[in-house]
């Protein structure tokens, strides 16, 4: 065989390998490109379509409000809101699962209308409050009571001004305080010695106009017997500026009702009564605050006061598929907004899954 | 011998097209690398904005920026933006110039991708405009 044929047959060769490994080489640089387009085009659609969550008011567009209404479409805005991103205290409120009135994913899924694209909607506060009992000291006459309260964003301390509440009965006591850099804070609480059974502390904190959080410890005053566990006397239920509440027996009634905010309480008045329901009518505050609403009454056996809340808007709230399963994690996207609700700023993260 | 060399060109024209081939896929990777950046820089762009419109509620950012309130301006910035992202925030008059004589930043912006936004304040006591730009960046 002459030479020229040994290195025609060489050169075709490596032109050969250079063709196969160019197709290899092509297809692994080009294979992003086109999983980008896909999953560029998934995370924009999903983007818009957490957006359209907290732009849309849904219809009917007082479906919060109206439980009697079918829900045709979902959406969180509050209806004829110019302001974007602010949300129906009430379609909220319906996310969350405690509420005697809430709306079910498959309804709200239903009413989105994607076929193949679960969701999951977290609304809570911007930041915590973590409120401990530090200490009590008595006197003849009332029990004061000593409590360490810290505020955090993201496990990181953060400064707040704090406003408290204590409740028994129809006994409400009130006491500023402030946490300071480092998150740490205390508040002191006098309760009469009259008074026996479960009270609550309510901890409103805020750390820039209208960021705020609040807790409630619920604690045993002047009593041996533990608080009442959330729920064991009534289930409280806001919806619509009132409350419902559904009671565990026909004896032991809801006395006293009031709602608090940052900086007002007043006492709610009973609008409706069954057996087993009492409804309470919640005035419309102004307060850029969230609402806590407490219902209090004496247990008929142990001639104690017993102590319900619920806030309103009902947040915090996780609504919609757990997307903690090896598969779904992979394509689910997450997005951050700061929504308001009743002149409030809370964080919500809608969390969408890959179609 | 003219044979010898011929079938030499060849083998030497197969390698020229290897390198050109395998050089042409190395340069397109840093393209693959800006375009997957874009995404982080919509969802900052998404949150910044998204920021921007809650602090301008009412008319705060505008009584703000009137009030030359450089410190409470990023006191709520820091609140409001997730933490992990990088900001610096600049204030322009109607002729565009700089307004803040403080710096209105957290982090470090250099040799991030930077997501700039705009927006149009209007202080609703006076109707003075001003302009505001907002970068984010990732902390990485």
């Amino acid at each position: 065989m002459p030479i020229v044929s040994l290195d025609t047959l060489l050169a075709c060769s490596v032109m050969i390998c250079l063709v196969l490994s160019s197709m290899v080489g092509v297809f692994t640089a080009v294979q992003p490109f086109i999983e980008y387009q896909t999953s560029g085009y998934e995370m924009e659609m999903s983007r818009r379509l957490a957006e359209y969550l907290l732009l849309e008011s849904g219809s009917p567009t007082d479906w919060g409000a109206e439980t009697n209404e079918t829900l045709m479409t979902f959406g969180l805005a509050e209806e004829n809101s110019s302001i974007p991103f602010e949300l129906d205290i009430d379609k909220v409120t319906r996310l969350n699962e405690n509420n005697r009135y809430n709306l079910s994913f498959l309804e709200a899924f239903t009413a989105l209308g994607t076929k193949d694209q679960p969701f999951r909607i977290i609304i809570k506060p911007v930041f915590s409050i973590t409120v401990t009992l530090a200490s009590q000291t008595e006197n003849p006459s009332e029990i004061t009571y000593r409590f360490n309260i810290s505020t955090e964003r993201s496990n990181l301390p953060v400064a707040a001004e704090l406003q408290c509440y204590a409740v028994i009965g129809d006994y409400v006591t009130s006491n500023s305080s402030s946490t300071s850099s480092s998150g740490e804070g205390s508040v002191e609480i006098s309760l009469p010695k009259s008074l026996s059974g479960t009270a609550l502390l309510l901890v409103f904190a805020e750390i820039e106009p209208k960021i705020l959080s609040y807790a409630v410890y619920s604690f045993n005053h002047n009593s041996a017997n533990p608080p009442n566990q959330a729920g064991r006397y009534a289930t409280l239920s806001p919806l619509n500026y009132t409350l419902r509440a559904d009671l565990t027996s026909t004896s032991n009634r809801i006395l006293y009702a009031k709602v608090f905010t940052y900086n007002y309480w007043f006492n709610l008045s009973q609008s409706g009564n069954t057996s087993t329901i009492q409804y309470f009518t919640i005035p419309r505050i102004l307060d850029a605050s969230p609402m806590i609403l407490v219902g209090t009454g004496l247990d008929t056996n142990s001639s104690e006061y017993f102590a319900e809340w619920v806030s309103y808007p009902q947040v915090p709230l996780d609504f919609g598929l757990d997307f903690t399963g090896r598969y779904h994690l992979a394509d689910a996207f997450s997005f951050r907004f700061l929504v308001r609700i009743n002149s409030a700023i809370y964080e919500c993260e809608v969390i969408l899954g890959g179609a | 011998m003219l044979s010898d060399k011929r079938g030499q060109i060849r083998v030497l024209e197969a390698f020229f097209a290897t390198a050109v081939v395998f050089s042409a896929l190395l340069l397109t990777r840093p393209i693959y690398v800006a375009f997957d950046n874009q995404n982080e820089e919509n969802i900052l762009y998404t949150l910044g904005l998204n920021v921007l419109v809650q602090l301008d509620q009412e008319g705060d950012l505008g009584r703000l920026i009137e009030q030359r309130n450089w410190t409470e301006i990023s006191s709520r910035l820091s609140v409001m933006l997730p933490l992990g992202v990088s900001y610096n925030f600049t204030v322009y008059n109607e002729s565009l110039e700089i307004l803040n004589n403080s710096s209105i930043s957290s982090g470090d912006l250099n040799g991030r991708n930077v997501v700039s936004i705009q927006y149009l304040v209007v202080e609703r006591t006076d109707f003075n405009f001003y302009v505001v730009r907002l970068q984010l960046a990732w902390m990485k």
